[in-house]
Order: structure tokens, then C-alpha cells, then sequence
């Protein structure tokens, strides 16, 4: 009996391990499998060219759709008439610039030399529908958001700014970065 | 086997005053099973791919012999499970069918309802038309809400980033895995009926004499009136109705670059959609969702120390006020937002809450029952005086 005792520990070791390893063949793959992991797509070039002033192109990357919209000098100069006091949510959703910037019309562009440019995630912050464009902005058809025309949040259910991707211009090439 | 199987059936013992919404138990049963032939008939033909998904069914409809008939059973005939199983529940509500001693059949019940509304859910994005992607998007979104967990549970439930090909076999696969977990639970549910009994039609009432008489003759038969209503009218519906409940929207192919304009589910979700909407907060939606299913869950424990038929009475006023809310809300989830109907559906979400209510509806109840009956003894003496 005592030697029974004495390899008890060691049994027990060993069933533990067994079970350790059947949980690893067979419970975590299953699962593991389920969970995603997200593959970022390579980089996305696109000519700024071929968007005329005043017009929206809308792309795809990530598989999310990406709003790119080349704004005219009257809509640019009507979005910065209001004020930011105005404004539901004051934060501007630029993954670009640190978290905290306030949600000047300048913060929201792509850089300083091309305030005109704009590149939005085309999704409604709310809950996720597709904007349509309008002339001074975007209006979500499903409950209703209204967007001034550099993606803030003007009324309407959603509490957030459109969010701004990382993305960077080199003469004329807009690059989305993962 | 199958003989002592029946005559247990057949000898079923049921109380004589039954309540006529009780066929609908029987409706219940024969719809699901002939849901599940049609689904099955359905996933034959069905290829959950983005590509595919949405012009195998309309081929299925097009070219295979009775596919299209097989296609519209399945869709009216979901619809006309939810109408009977929500009557089913309001009337066991209604009539307390869940205290003295059901508790657990109640339970198996509202855990199998849960399951179905979730089967339902799955089944309708399953089509892959415009409002099927749309409103998995925007359910995605609601699921992202839930504090701590919710980006991930989202990305998991998805399998990508965005409503995908990935999420349309998920959906598929639970789709056809759920109905008959759900299956199981009501067999549970049935044999837990026959074991503890059914209500009586006036338990409420302590002194009257209960009588039970065998299940065969009478009450089989109104039973078998009821399909037989049932069925009546799926043809109907299915022969001369077909898209009565198909959203127009929904003929169109999923496209991920336009959203329709007016999104609303199958009619069927739309209370649990408008409370969704209700509220500024998202999470705040969600967590109405859940005290709805928690007051469902807790019935019997909440109603269990009334047994004196005024506080029954209180109790169904209760019922009835909270039913109409709920029939409300209905109605508000398929409108487009406006401020009116946000404060209406949040008003409807709060007279529904007021269901936690119910132990203290007796005092309430008595006291409101005696200022009236002080203010008409008032008038009564002063016209008395007058004259």
C-alpha cells in the first residue's frame, strides 16, 4: 500500500497532464477557430486625380467602405462658419492626429496643404449604415444623423464625429495605411 | 411501445373549463415541426456564399418543382409561428399557467422562446437581400455596445470586420443547429405539461370544483380544429399571399455600397427593435432588452403570494396595460425616427419595466378602487341632498 501512496502525486501529475493536453488537442482549436483574427490588407493607393471638386468617390479597403470626398471651396467655407460650441461631439476622430485634438474643420482634413481633401470611414457612427451625400454634408437614411460636410455630427441619434483612417498624401496619391 | 405512448396521450387527463387560446399550443407544435421539413427541404438547395446565397433561392423558386411554394411555407409560416407563439404567451401570462408548481415547465418554455427568437433572427439574414445585410449590420452594431466584451463578441460573431461572407455561414450553420435544440427543449417543455398538469381555466378562483376529463374525445378535437385553422390559412397565405411579409427592399441583392432607406426587421422583431432605438445610449437598448427576458424569467417568483382574486384582477390589469405597450412598441419599431415616436417607445419601454411592479398592484389596486368609490358615495349623497 505504501508504494501506492508513495507514486499517488505522480499519478495524479500525470492525469493532469493528460487532461492539459486533450484540452489542447480538442477544446481550444475548437474554440479558437471561432475567434478572428484580423488580416490587414497592403496598402491602398489611389490617384486624387480623377475626383473632381465637389464629388465623392467611394472605395473599399479593410472591407470597410471609405468615403473620399474633394470638397468645394463654398462648402469648405460653410463648415467653418459654425462654431464648435455648436457641435455634439467636440473630439475630432482623427487616427492621424493624438486622441483629444478638438474637431476643427483643420483637424479633419487630410493635411494642412490640402484642406479641400477629406477621407472619412463611410459608416455611420451610430450604427453602421451607409450615408448618402447631400450637398452640404451626409444624411443617414436609416435613423436619421445628419453630418456637416467635414463628417461631424450635426443632429440626429449618433454621438460620434465620422471617424478618419490613417492615411497619408504624396503628390496627388493617397495612401491608406494598415 | 407506441400503443402505451398513445393511450397515455389519449388518457391524458385535462381540466373540462379550458381556456379556447390553449389550441394555440397545438398550432405551435405543428408549425415548428413543419418548419423544420420545410427548412430542411430549403438547405438542400441553399448555398451560403455572398456570391450565391441570394439567386440559389430565387433559382430555387424559378426552376425547382413546388420551390417556390416550399420557399413562401417557410417564410409565412415563421411569421405565423411568431403571431401563435406570442398569443401562446400572453395568454399563459395572462392566465398565471406558470405558478403552483409549473415553475419548471414556465422555465424550459421561455428558454426555448428565447432560442427560437434567435433561430428567427439568423433565418433572416439568411436571404442575403438589401434589408437581411442591412440589419445584420446594424444588429452587429448594437452587439459592439455591450460594455467590456462588445468589439470583441462583435469580430467573433462576424468573423471579420464587417457583415461578410464569414458571418452568412455562421448564420447558416446556427440556423440549422438551433431549431433543433429548440426541438428538444419543447419536447421537454411537453412532457413537463403532462407531468405537472395543465391550469385550470379558473384557478384563481379557490372554491370551485375542478373536473378533469380524458384528453381523446373533446379536447383532441378542438385541438384538431385548430391546426386544421392553421393550415387553412398557411395555404392561403402561401398560394395567394406569398410576399405579404417580405419586405420589398429585399429583392434586391446585398450591396454594401447603398443602405435602403427605411431598415426595419421582419414584423415579429420589431418591439424588441423599437426598444432598441429607444434610447440615446445604446447599451442602454440592449440592457432593455435583457430586463425583458429577466421579467419573463422571474414570473413565477415575482407572482408567486397572490392568491386572492382581487389581487388577480389587479394583477390582469397589469397584463393588459403591459401587453398594449408591448403591441405599441410594435408598431413604433417600424416607423422612421422622429422626436415623437423616441419618446413615445422610451414612455412604452418604461410602462413595460412597470411589470416589476406587480406584488405591490393589491395595495395600489384597493386604494385607487377606494377613492372612487369615496368620490361616488360623495356625489351620490350630495345629488341625494339635493333632492
Amino acid at each position: 500500500m505504501a508504494t501506492v501512496y508513495k507514486i499517488l502525486p505522480l499519478w495524479y501529475a500525470y492525469s493532469g497532464l493528460s487532461v492539459f493536453v486533450t484540452a489542447n488537442l480538442l477544446v481550444l482549436p475548437l474554440i479558437g477557430q471561432i475567434t478572428f483574427k484580423q488580416v490587414l490588407s497592403p496598402m491602398l493607393t489611389i490617384n486624387l486625380k480623377k475626383i473632381d471638386p465637389g464629388k465623392i468617390l467611394i472605395t473599399t479597403w479593410n472591407g470597410l467602405p471609405i468615403f473620399i470626398r474633394n470638397r468645394t471651396f463654398a462648402q469648405v467655407k460653410t463648415t467653418r462658419k459654425t462654431k464648435l460650441s455648436s457641435f455634439k461631439d467636440k473630439l475630432a476622430r482623427n487616427d492621424n492626429l493624438p486622441p483629444g485634438t478638438l474637431a476643427f474643420d483643420v483637424n479633419r482634413c487630410v493635411n494642412k496643404d490640402n484642406q479641400n481633401l477629406l477621407v472619412v470611414m463611410a459608416s455611420c457612427p451610430h450604427l453602421g449604415c451607409l450615408p448618402e451625400s447631400t450637398e452640404d454634408g451626409w444624411f443617414c437614411s436609416c435613423h436619421g444623423s445628419r453630418f456637416d460636410a467635414s463628417g461631424r455630427i450635426v443632429s440626429g441619434p449618433s454621438t460620434f464625429n465620422m471617424r478618419i483612417p490613417k492615411c497619408t498624401l504624396y503628390n496627388n496619391q493617397l495612401v491608406l495605411e494598415p | 411501445m407506441l400503443q402505451t405512448l398513445l393511450n397515455r396521450l389519449l388518457s391524458f387527463k385535462v381540466p373540462k373549463l379550458q381556456h379556447k387560446a390553449q389550441c394555440f399550443s397545438a398550432i405551435l407544435m405543428l408549425s415548428f415541426c413543419l418548419q423544420i421539413l420545410s427548412g430542411i427541404a430549403m438547405a438542400i438547395h441553399y448555398e451560403p456564399s455572398a456570391l450565391s446565397a441570394f439567386y440559389c433561392l430565387h433559382k430555387m423558386e424559378r426552376n425547382c418543382k413546388f420551390g417556390w411554394l416550399v420557399r413562401s411555407s417557410h417564410h409565412i409560416g415563421s411569421s405565423l409561428t411568431f403571431g401563435a407563439l406570442y398569443v401562446h404567451l400572453f395568454k399563459n401570462v395572462y392566465c398565471r399557467s406558470y405558478s403552483f408548481g409549473r415553475e419548471s415547465t414556465w422555465f424550459v418554455g421561455v428558454l426555448a422562446f428565447v432560442l427560437i427568437i434567435m433561430t428567427g433572427f439568423l433565418g433572416s439574414v439568411l436571404p442575403w437581400g438589401q434589408i437581411s445585410y442591412w440589419a445584420a449590420v446594424v444588429m452587429s452594431n448594437f452587439v459592439e455596445a455591450i460594455p467590456f466584451i462588445g468589439k470583441f463578441l462583435k469580430t467573433t460573431l462576424l468573423g471579420g470586420p464587417n457583415v461578410g461572407e464569414a458571418t452568412l455561414k455562421r448564420c447558416f450553420v446556427f440556423h440549422c443547429i438551433l431549431p433543433f435544440v429548440s426541438l428538444m427543449l419543447v419536447i421537454i417543455h411537453i412532457k413537463l405539461v403532462h407531468e405537472k398538469g395543465q391550469l385550470y381555466h379558473s384557478d384563481c378562483r379557490l372554491p370551485v370544483k375542478r373536473v378533469y376529463i380524458p384528453m381523446y374525445p373533446t379536447y383532441m378535437i378542438m385541438l384538431m380544429r385548430a391546426c386544421l385553422f392553421y393550415l387553412l390559412t398557411l395555404c392561403t397565405l402561401c398560394t395567394l399571399f406569398p410576399d405579404v411579409f417580405t419586405n420589398q427592399a429585399n429583392y434586391y441583392p446585398a450591396n454594401y455600397l447603398n443602405t435602403p432607406p427605411n431598415i426595419k426587421p421582419e414584423w415579429y422583431f420589431m418591439p424588441f427593435f423599437a426598444m432598441l432605438k429607444a434610447f440615446e445610449v445604446k447599451s442602454m437598448g440592449i440592457l432593455s432588452i435583457i430586463l425583458t427576458f429577466t421579467i419573463l424569467i422571474t414570473l413565477p417568483y415575482v407572482h408567486r403570494f397572490i392568491p386572492f382574486w382581487e389581487a388577480v384582477q389587479a394583477y390582469r390589469v397589469f397584463v393588459i396595460i403591459v401587453s398594449v405597450s408591448f403591441v405599441c412598441l410594435a408598431c413604433l419599431g417600424g416607423l422612421s425616427r422622429t422626436n415623437f415616436t423616441t419618446f413615445f417607445s422610451r414612455v412604452c419601454v418604461y410602462v413595460f419595466w412597470l411589470f416589476f411592479c406587480c406584488p405591490i398592484a393589491k395595495p395600489i389596486f384597493r386604494s385607487v378602487k377606494n377613492v372612487i368609490w369615496r368620490i361616488s358615495y360623495k356625489i351620490y349623497k350630495h345629488v341625494d341632498n339635493k333632492s
